[in-house]
């Protein structure tokens, strides 16, 4: 009935006549006796019937086959009620302090094996959808069972995957699978070059390179081998070769250079050794000092220092580099070299060490290069890539020394802490919280209680001639490093500001936020 | 205590919520404290005074005096989520005048509604006659709007709605246009839902076909109209768009009122040219009865009360008069709390809950939005489609209009464990409210 109604209704009446004879038998007896003329108004009240008759005798269907719903069960305890009840106030930080504080919590929570209640699941993973990949890592721990069930059917979220998931690897697309790689490395610390080696024939040279770049980062000595082997065999010059295999070598180059167990920095360090030499110093310190170490590189192509080696050994485009720059190829390949090679094998020839060998490298005047009238050296950007490859504290310190602020900006993080703050104290840096932020902390580090001290002095001290965003910024990462203990100094100059016209600025902009978190990581150390 | 859920729906806006979130922290208050029925603080404001906010717990009323036109203000929503975080941080002391001065006057403006308005006085019985004769007019004007909206029907089926998903808006918007002309809002709201049927769905012909089939059964009951009983009558006035005065029940002493234990199953608002429509779901926990509240917002005023979902409310409700009484206004609140009462009565499949929503439109047929309680019911997905699942595995189809985020909200508490659930059935699809886990109730 309800077909031919239907069908009536979408052509229209003037089209389709109701058939009575298709109505049940309660519809046509209502329907008996009715006054009703034209076609519409027949159909409409045999519609208006219909609709309920139809109403009355419907049932929701049985789903007719097997369902399975598993039901997910958690095997970890949910944590601790006041534990748990910080995410609120977490929630409530501003977005960069937010990040940092989740992850003090989120430590608590892993630590002691406990899991968020279930009604939380979604704010969490809202809350932290846009985070690092670290923070996602963790928040993966404390969602529980469920938690990951979640993930694995709303897409909404990009979580990083923890579990063993063959799919990823082997449907995935590059980037899918190069981040599940990366994470494997970074975290599980699990044999994933054997995992690479089972796909590798089967991989183009894009996701080869791409694979490589990740082992030179997360390197370990363990890969060396595996390393070594796809430089003599897979990637050895052929005189046929792809850009990417060329590519692939110099990237497999570069990092076994950094390795100094492996055979390619044994046979590269005893060539580029040879040219080192000596040679009388200019003016009086020639008659008084010792002679000044130099590297003599060959005026015509020799044994190593030629085209050919540097592209079939060490993968070097030899035409692709900044003529501007280095005038003689020579000088770019020695470039290379001081990057990928550990600072420690160069300052070995130089009495002094580091120092004088910076010096050389920075201050030789075959080595610097005039540019809009000012002369620069040439090897700058190689020393600071090699310090940052190389993780090379001492390289860093050094650099900075020596280099201006806006080139070395990018080594403070490699500095030791205590280098850090009083070359901050020393040059004056604690209002500017983007050189403060630029420091060795990760974001569960403390500054030390001195050096909080001096920041709350110093901010207490601007207040006044300082704009809120100032104030906002340093606050921020104030929430993050203040030593614990300086609450103390904190609540004090909070009681002096309290006196003064700018307490609110003070208030507002930076006392509530630093309070804030000290409050919540006191919590979380107890 | 409302929980961080519910204040979110307290909160007039997002932004008042995240507002208010900003607040609740203990540094931001200058002092606050709580009685076993108020909640109370001052917070520094712009100026030198600070502001009070003070929260009636038992009813669930808010007073700031901030110059906010929102309600409840960020500072109410605020300190309610400062105490939902940690009530034991919140100190019990006695209440200040402020507070307690603003209970009573509370109480007081209470019993004055209770008090039976006298009649019959001279100026009541002039009242009245105005009143039968603007009535009178009305259903003159609605009869013409009838006989118009009728004529549109035919039309439209004797040329057939196969090209109804593109017709252009216009197309109904003028029917309707003419319907809120003829003082006929309700079969406007009909109009409008045929326009707004997702046309993208296979089913819309369907959904159609039971609009146009329900709306000409009203149209023809409206031609009877004056042959109608009167509750009847009352009942076809509302379902064209007669607005129910909530003074006039107050004060109505024969209406039909209820007492009970209220669970508030549910809260539902939609938007419509301006106006906020907010429903409110009570299910009884003695009588097993259902009821409706409904509160209306525009941009210019918030909603009269306030209901938060997911709590007991100890209250009377009347109802607003009509062949199957369902919604209603709350004569008398007791208290709210959130301990879940046992009465509660679960049916134990669909097709019970079906046999129940037959049971009412046996009574009304154009009874939409039937509540229901129903036991051990699981999420299941098929084909991209939700379905709720009852323990034989029949699946009742979720609301198209639902929202996926509470469906992964279902799913992340209970981890497919089957459960108690409170719900609607609109338009055959489901629309679940809440969930029944470990003696709590848990608003979706």
């Amino acid at each position: 009935m309800w077909q031919h109604l239907k069908e009536i209704a979408l052509i229209g009446t003037d089209k389709k006549v109701l058939d009575e004879d298709l109505l049940p038998e309660q519809i046509k007896n209502l329907m008996t006796g009715s006054h009703l003329t034209s076609a519409e108004e027949k159909f409409l009240q045999t519609c208006s019937y219909a609709t309920f008759y139809q109403e009355a005798g419907e049932q929701y269907s049985l789903i007719g086959h097997d369902i399975d719903l598993p039901i997910i069960k958690e095997s970890l305890q949910v944590g601790e009620k006041e534990i748990l009840q910080l995410l609120f106030e977490i929630e409530n930080l501003d977005q960069t302090v937010k990040e940092s504080l989740l992850n003090f919590w989120l430590d608590t929570l892993i630590e002691n094996h406990w899991i968020i209640n279930a009604d939380t699941i979604l704010k969490i993973l809202k809350m932290t959808n846009g985070f690092s990949k670290d923070t996602k890592r963790k928040v993966v721990n404390v969602i529980g069972e469920k938690g990951k069930w979640i993930l694995s059917i709303d897409t909404t979220y990009q979580f990083p995957l923890l579990k063993e998931d063959s799919m990823v690897w082997e449907e995935g697309r590059l980037e899918e699978r190069k981040a599940y790689f990366e994470e494997k490395r970074k975290y599980q610390n699990e044999d994933t070059l054997s995992l690479l080696m089972s796909t590798w024939k089967t991989e183009s040279i894009a996701a080869k390179k791409g694979f490589l770049g990740i082992i030179s980062e997360t390197y370990q000595q363990s890969d060396k081998e595996e390393l070594t082997l796809l430089y003599q065999k897979e990637f050895s010059y052929k005189t046929k070769e792809k850009k990417g295999e060329r590519e692939a070598r110099e990237l497999i180059v570069a990092t076994l250079l950094g390795d100094t167990t492996s055979e390619l920095y044994q046979q590269t360090t005893t060539q580029v050794s040879k040219y080192f030499g000596t040679k009388k110093r200019s003016g009086m310190l020639g008659l008084v000092g010792a002679d000044q170490v130099v590297i003599n590189l060959p005026e015509e192509p020799d044994d190593f220092f030629t085209v050919d080696i540097m592209e079939q050994r060490y993968g070097i485009d030899p035409k692709n580099y900044d003529i501007g720059l280095f005038e003689d190829p020579k000088l770019y390949w020695l470039s290379l070299f001081l990057t990928w090679i550990p600072f420690h094998f160069w300052a070995g020839f130089f009495k002094k060490g580091y120092k004088e060998a910076l010096w050389y490298f920075l201050g030789e005047s075959d080595f610097k290069i005039k540019v809009e009238g000012k002369l620069k050296p040439i090897f700058r950007e190689a020393l600071v890539q090699s310090a940052k490859k190389h993780k090379d504290k001492e390289l860093a310190t050094q650099l900075i020394s020596e280099l201006e602020m806006e080139h070395s900006f990018e080594l403070f993080s490699l500095l030791e802490k205590e280098t850090f703050e009083s070359y901050a104290i020393r040059k004056k840096w604690l209002a500017d919280a983007n050189l403060l932020a630029a420091g060795p902390l990760d974001n569960h580090e403390y500054w030390s209680p001195a050096f909080s001290k001096e920041l709350i002095m110093n901010t207490y001290g601007i207040i006044e001639t300082t704009y809120y965003n100032v104030l906002q910024q340093l606050a921020k990462l104030a929430a993050i490093h203040l030593a614990p203990e300086s609450e103390e100094v904190l609540d004090k100059y909070n009681e002096k500001a309290k006196g003064s016209k700018d307490h609110k600025l003070w208030d507002k902009h930076f006392y509530q936020l630093v309070k804030n978190s000290l409050k919540i990581k006191k919590i979380l150390n107890h | 205590m409302i929980n961080e859920e519910q204040i979110k729906t307290l909160a007039p806006t997002p932004a008042a919520y995240n507002a208010g979130k900003k607040l609740s922290s203990e540094n931001s208050w200058q002092n606050f404290g709580k009685s076993d029925r108020a909640l109370w603080g001052e917070i520094k404001g712009s100026g030198a005074k600070p502001y009070y906010t003070q929260i009636d717990l038992g009813s669930v009323a808010f007073k700031c005096s901030c110059p906010s036109r929102q309600f409840p203000c960020k500072h109410a929503i605020g300190l309610l989520l400062l105490h939902s975080q940690d009530p034991d941080n919140i100190p019990s002391i006695s209440e200040p005048e402020w507070v307690s001065s603003w209970l009573v006057k509370r109480l007081e403006r209470q019993e004055k509604k209770e008090e039976p308005k006298e009649i019959s006085s001279e100026g009541d019985e002039k009242s009245l006659q105005n009143k039968q004769k603007t009535q009178a007019k009305r259903l003159e004007s609605v009869r013409l709007g009838v006989d118009e909206l009728e004529l549109w029907l035919k039309d439209l089926i004797r040329i057939g709605i196969l090209d109804l998903p593109n017709k252009s808006s216009q197309y109904f918007e003028r029917v309707a246009a003419r319907m809120i002309d003829a003082k006929a809002p309700g079969l406007a709201g009909w109009v409008h839902t045929l326009k707004n049927l997702d046309f993208s769905n296979q089913k819309w012909e369907d959904q159609a076909l039971k609009i146009i089939g329900k709306l000409y059964l009203l149209l023809q009951t409206f031609k009877n109209y004056d042959q109608l009983d009167p509750l009847w009558q009352i009942t076809v006035r509302n379902l064209s768009g007669w607005s129910q005065s909530s003074k006039e029940l107050m004060a109505n002493a024969d209406a039909e009122t209820v007492k009970d234990n209220w669970l508030v199953v549910g809260q539902i608002t939609e938007e419509a040219d301006g106006l906020s429509v907010q429903r409110s779901f009570l299910i009884g926990a003695e009588k097993n009865q259902s009821a409706l509240i409904l509160n209306f917002a525009t941009r210019f005023s918030t909603f009269e009360s306030i209901i938060v979902p997911g709590v007991m409310m100890e209250a009377e409700l009347a109802y607003f008069p009509s062949v199957q009484p369902n919604r209603a206004i709350v004569k008398m609140l007791n208290k709210t709390s959130d301990q879940l009462s046992n009465g509660l009565m679960f049916q134990n499949d669909w097709q019970a809950v079906t046999l129940q929503k037959l049971e009412t439109i046996k009574i009304n047929p154009w009874a939409n939005d039937h509540a229901f309680l129903l036991k051990e019911s699981r999420m299941y997905k098929k084909d991209k489609r939700w379905f709720i699942l009852d323990k034989d595995e029949r699946a009742a189809p979720l609301w198209s209009g639902f929202n996926k985020e509470k469906c992964m909200k279902w799913l992340s508490i209970t981890g497919n464990r089957a459960c108690n659930m409170a719900g609607i059935i609109r338009n055959d699809e489901v629309i679940p409210l809440g969930l029944f886990l470990d003696h709590e109730y848990k608003v979706l």
